[in-house]
């Protein structure tokens, strides 16, 4: 809002000012409640929370659920904990952020700075893979997975987000590319740099903001994701979300709330730190990823 | 240093054709600016001078040696770009010594080239900086010194000007001139600005529609325009061009202002050739041959009684604008000059210098 | 020293050509994925769907046979029921709330930073993790039920989770909690690019704060109102990992979408060719969806 509105209007009322307060403050309760509940749950005991508050803080905090999520908590058959699910999208997330990001910038390094007939076609036909309902292209994938001997593995996952992530990557660095002048490119070439050194040493450098948009969101992206993880993996295999949805969903023994929670917010955790730390970075990609071109 | 040859070179986009036939001969040493209104295709022909677009046909020699098919960085040109194109994430120095490294160029060597430029550009404190920290007018120098430093043959200045202000646009001017006096390299410069073009320039190619419409010496350029567009595009304020007719009578050869009934005299004119009686012409005079009747020297000259109806001030002169017939006419009058918005009053016209053109071929007679 | 071209050397032609075309050889690999893995398998699973498969593919044409079975399916038609209502009611919630806090924050207030980070943070984490949260929350025997009956109204009965007819709200109360914080962030985007000129003119017309929303700054925000429709209406046809956490589908297939629809036929099921049917027709809606947005989107930018 302008500042002349804001003089005008609302410094003038007080009243006003202290209901606003009131309201975004409620919707601070209301953002901040389910959080609060499963820090709080993860730390109770299970007695405790059948007995006591639902919203109360812990009468003592243990951090058994926790360890157990880590460690010993079952997956299905295997009762090792989430750690190697873990570790598993951690093996799986980095390459693939990696990759993507890379090839999403030189693609739209190409696209923009170096337009062949065509050129635009391409693009948009890329960009159409980021709207596709995967549902379309899973039972194919799998296929694929299979012939390939990637079924169930860890790279197999890696090729999945890349291939899915590269419309993304490619519109991000092509939204920033178009923004630099090409006379950037023109004096280059002039300095008698070619195709590479330009991207190297001068526009990858300058992208740098973009390349951390870019990054935070295939993470964000490919860490949270479910739908391919429950169906191109399998066993010890599985990411860390299929694995909590396994915990979660397990219809056998006593259901250890605690646990639940605890093991949810290992999932959450690395996404919410990321969001925490860069929350300008993530903020941004969500609005470029949204509001296309 | 070197010369360079445009022979027949036409660009077309499409069905669209930008550059049409274009020859052009430039010495060795030469500095030869090509202006024109924006979209009239200049910059497309100092980028295929450059190498960075390809022609449809045609022939780019330097030092008589075709370069179509030669590399940018190989035709042993550098150009300054109208953002200046420095690159951001580098330094001042490494921006400037970019090109030879790119090229393999020694490091002694390249330090030694990169003392002598920021000497020339006096831009020796400013080697650690980011583009960023720069101001205009050293974004300006920087851009230079990256073309200077490595020696080309020719240089190229696509409106390297224009994002500057006012006050600094007129100091970099005197820059680059001293520059080009010291250098001597050929200089190919771009601009829309006729001004910057009569200040810079040893000759002038104007261009518009594609086509060179003149090329000359700035002066002979601005007394004599070979066409309507030359003599409407250089000088400001500009020509005034009023439409009318030539007549004879009584023995003396007149011109007649629309459907005025002043006769003026043009007996003097040196016509290319013989105009016909009756035919329909443009009669060109530049504003400062407008002017109070007794400022006006020599024979060839004309009064009458005009009102002016704006009145400009500019410090040493001022522009005021004439209802004359149809038409308005702007003159140029000393500071001193008492005169009225709306009030009639005498002017005489210098008719020495002026330009007459055919109205249908739009050339000069 | 310059090449000499006319020499006919054909490892020297083979590079120039490698470094005239580099741009295009970069991004063909890209092109290749794209065409095989998007646009090749949506024609195989578009294939499929006019198959008699089952466990495996079978490949003899059978026209749009499995279409008519699917649509004579009371489970595709719940689904369908339910995507309605969930699009409908996530859509608006969202929208409604996204808006509100989005004009709340855009009243120059000091913690704003803070306060958009908070209400933003859902969108950070996964479904699955948010769902877990929202599956204890709304817990029957100890969420919210217990947390009312405690105040001493022990009559409060709050067991939309399992109840068929209104789990599908839990569902909706989870996705708008996790999705509204984006809508938000979107319409301040919207609110702070509006010319100030224009609010400064409409002052000085003398119209109230109120007026100048309604009249002037909602109603040029039509693109932002347009995009976030889009990109909700995207989120709630994909909808998939919530649906599966919170009431894996149910009870029974109460709360099936068709997400979690062609999931069952593909993977639990062994129809593929039912599942291939219905991923068709949820490539069809986005597509309906999708496309005249982006072409009025690429059109916005060029007459720009």
């Amino acid at each position: 809002m302008s500042a002349i509105l804001h003089d005008r209007f609302i410094n003038r009322m007080t009243l006003g000012r202290w209901v606003l307060f009131a309201v975004l403050g409620l919707f601070v309760l209301y953002y901040l409640t389910p959080f609060y509940v499963m820090t709080i749950t993860s730390l109770k005991s299970l007695d405790e929370i059948r007995d006591g508050a639902f919203m109360g803080l812990p009468q003592s905090v243990t951090f058994d659920a926790w360890g157990k999520a880590w460690n010993t908590a079952c997956v299905g058959i295997q009762c090792d904990g989430l750690k190697g699910y873990f570790w598993n999208s951690v093996r799986m997330a980095i390459p693939a952020v990696l990759i993507s990001t890379l090839i999403g910038a030189i693609n739209g390094y190409a696209l923009t700075k170096w337009r062949f007939p065509g050129a635009n076609l391409i693009f948009a036909l890329m960009l159409f893979g980021c709207f596709i309902p995967f549902q379309v292209v899973i039972m194919p994938m799998a296929r694929l997975l299979g012939l390939m001997g990637l079924a169930g593995s860890i790279p197999g996952l890696v090729l999945v987000h890349v291939v899915y992530g590269i419309g993304f990557t490619t519109l991000f660095f092509r939204n920033f590319f178009i923004t630099v002048p090409d006379e950037l490119v023109k004096a280059a070439t002039m300095d008698g740099a070619g195709f590479m050194t330009i991207f190297w040493r001068i526009l990858l450098p300058i992208s740098l903001p973009t390349v951390v948009v870019t990054v935070i969101w295939q993470f964000t992206q490919i860490w949270n994701d479910f739908l391919f993880g429950v169906s191109f993996s399998a066993g010890g295999g599985q990411p860390i979300t299929v694995a909590l949805n396994n915990i979660v969903n397990s219809s056998t023994g006593v259901k250890e709330y605690n646990l639940d929670m605890a093991a949810a917010i290992i999932a959450g955790l690395p996404t919410l730190l990321v969001y925490v730390v860069a929350g300008r970075y993530f903020v941004r990609g969500l609005t470029a990823g949204s509001v296309k071109g | 240093m070197a010369s360079l040859e445009i022979r027949a070179l036409t660009k077309k986009f499409g069905d669209v054709t930008v550059l049409d036939h274009i020859g052009l001969v430039i010495q060795d040493g030469e500095f030869l600016v090509l202006v024109g209104p924006s979209g009239c295709g200049k910059s497309t022909l100092l980028n295929i001078i450059a190498g960075l677009e390809s022609e449809t046909c045609g022939e780019i020699l330097i030092d008589g040696r075709a370069v179509n098919d030669v590399h940018p960085k190989d035709r042993d040109i550098a150009m300054v770009f109208q953002s200046y194109a420095l690159y951001p994430n580098m330094t001042v120095r490494k921006n400037i010594t970019f090109g030879l490294k790119v090229r393999n160029t020694p490091g002694p060597k390249i330090e030694e080239m990169l003392a002598a430029v920021s000497d020339l550009l006096k831009i020796g404190s400013l080697l650690d900086r980011k583009p960023a920290q720069l101001s205009g007018g050293q974004r300006q120098r920087v851009a230079m010194g990256r073309a200077l430093v490595r020696d080309p043959s020719i240089f190229l200045f696509d409106e390297p000007l224009s994002n500057l202000d006012a006050k600094l646009r007129v100091e970099m001017r005197t820059e680059i001139k001293k520059l080009h006096h010291r250098l001597g390299t050929t200089i190919v410069y771009v601009t829309h600005d006729q001004t910057e073009a009569m200040n810079l320039a040893t000759r002038i190619a104007v261009l518009h529609q594609g086509r060179i419409q003149q090329l000359g010496a700035p002066q002979h350029l601005y007394d004599h325009p070979d066409n309507l567009f030359v003599a409407g595009f250089i000088g400001s304020p500009a020509m005034n061009l009023l439409p009318g007719s030539l007549s004879s009578s009584d023995g003396g050869l007149y011109f007649r202002p629309g459907d005025g009934e002043d006769l003026i005299r043009v007996d003097h004119y040196p016509f290319r050739e013989a105009p016909a009686d009756g035919a329909p012409v443009v009669f060109g005079i530049r504003p400062e041959c407008v002017t109070l009747p007794r400022e006006v020297e020599g024979q060839a000259r004309f009064e009458v009684e005009l009102v002016a109806e704006a009145v400009e001030t500019n410090g040493f002169d001022k522009h005021v604008a004439f209802a004359y017939g149809a038409s308005e006419l702007i003159g140029r009058l000393p500071a001193k000059a008492g005169l009225v918005a709306g009030q009639p009053m005498r002017v005489g016209f210098d008719l020495s210098g002026i330009s007459i053109f055919d109205r249908r071929s739009e050339r000069r007679l | 020293m310059e090449p000499d071209f006319s020499r006919p050397d054909s490892a020297f032609a083979v590079s120039r050509w490698f470094q005239a075309n580099l741009p295009r050889i970069v991004v063909a690999p890209s092109f290749v994925a794209v065409m095989v893995f998007v646009y090749g398998f949506i024609v195989w699973t578009a294939y499929i769907s006019m198959t008699r498969s089952k466990l495996l593919p079978r490949y003899d044409f059978e026209g749009f046979f499995q279409y008519g079975r699917l649509w004579s399916m009371d489970r595709w038609q719940v689904a369908l029921e339910n995507l309605f209502v969930f699009s409908g009611l996530f859509i608006f919630f969202c929208m409604a709330l996204g808006l509100l806090l989005a004009i709340l924050l855009d009243q120059r207030i000091r913690v704003e930073g803070a306060l958009r980070t908070i209400y933003l943070y859902p969108m950070a984490l996964s479904f699955v993790v948010t769902g877990t949260a929202w599956k204890w929350i709304l817990n029957p025997g100890l969420g919210i039920e217990k947390v009312v009956q405690d105040l001493g109204f022990t009559d409060f009965q709050f067991n939309w989770l399992v109840d068929p007819d209104l789990a599908i709200y839990t569902i909706v109360i989870a996705g708008v909690w996790q999705s509204s914080g984006f809508v938000m962030a979107m319409f301040l985007a919207g609110l702070r690019s509006i010319d100030q000129e224009i609010l400064k003119a409409a002052y000085m017309d003398g119209a109230s704060l109120p007026k100048i929303y309604l009249r002037i700054i909602i109603p040029s925000m039509r693109p932002v109102f347009l995009s976030a429709f889009v990109v909700l209406a995207h989120l709630a046809i994909k909808s998939f990992d919530l649906v599966i956490v919170l009431t894996r589908g149910g009870p029974g297939y109460a709360t099936d979408m068709p997400a979690t629809f062609m999931y069952a036929m593909a993977f639990q099921r062994g129809r593929i060719g039912l599942a291939a049917a219905s991923a068709t027709i949820m490539l069809m809606t986005v597509m309906a969806i999708m496309v005249p947005y982006l072409y009025s989107e690429l059109r916005r930018k060029r007459d720009e």
